[in-house]
């Protein structure tokens, strides 16, 4: 597995043991919380078992069930503070546009220093409102075009205006 | 970053196509862009 680092971010990629990943999903949810008397646990090197608390174990599926579907997955404490380049990353926008974003305040900055700094639950809270936002206005779409009947009027073939 | 992709007015002018490619954007799968010629267009 490769992995990067950026500052108390880590990037974890999945490379050429994608079979014994895809085996470990496998594992994980056939073995599941379902079981009722016996724990999901882990083995340390010594030998002792430790049993996996359900929120590490939902961590865990969550995690592998990505790396076994091809995506990187990236790790960040949620009280993280990240650089603008680093939270530009996490919303997958380019700086600039993120800077924008801070100046304009609708996303909160911290400037302890020379640097400009985000919180990540806020710019999680920014992802879930843009989200949201975005969802209902597809929503509001498709409910104006059923009422105009628009599905049946433009599907096909597009009338030729130039 | 999710690539960009240009939906031109025939692509965007059926509502099924719209409102399919629009849901696999709003997924983070790629990047709609258009223009305002573009939305004139398929509003005259």
């Amino acid at each position: 597995m490769t992995r990067s680092a950026a500052g108390n971010a880590r990037t974890y990629m999945p490379d050429n043991d994608q079979a014994s990943i895809e085996d470990f999903v496998r594992v994980l949810r056939e073995g599941g919380l379902d079981t009722a008397t016996a724990r999901p646990a882990l083995v340390a090197a010594d030998g002792h078992t430790h049993e996996l608390p359900p929120a590490v174990f939902d961590i865990l599926l969550q995690v592998v069930g990505a790396l076994a579907d091809g995506n990187g997955v990236t790790v960040i404490p949620l009280n993280a503070m990240l650089t603008t380049q680093q939270a530009a990353e996490f919303l997958g926008i380019s700086r600039p546009t993120l800077v924008r974003l801070l100046d304009t305040g609708q996303i909160p900055m911290h400037k302890p220093g020379r640097h400009r700094l985000v919180a990540l639950p806020d710019l999680v809270s920014y992802q879930e409102a843009v989200r949201s936002t975005r969802r209902e206005a597809l929503d509001e779409l498709v409910a104006d075009a059923e009422m105009d009947g628009l599905y049946a009027t433009t599907d096909g073939q597009v009338p030729r205006i130039r | 970053m999710a690539f960009p992709a240009f939906l031109d007015t025939c692509v965007l002018f059926g509502q099924t196509l719209n409102d399919v490619l629009l849901r696999i954007a709003d997924e983070d799968a790629f990047s709609p862009m258009w223009s305002a010629e573009v939305l004139g267009e398929i509003e005259p």
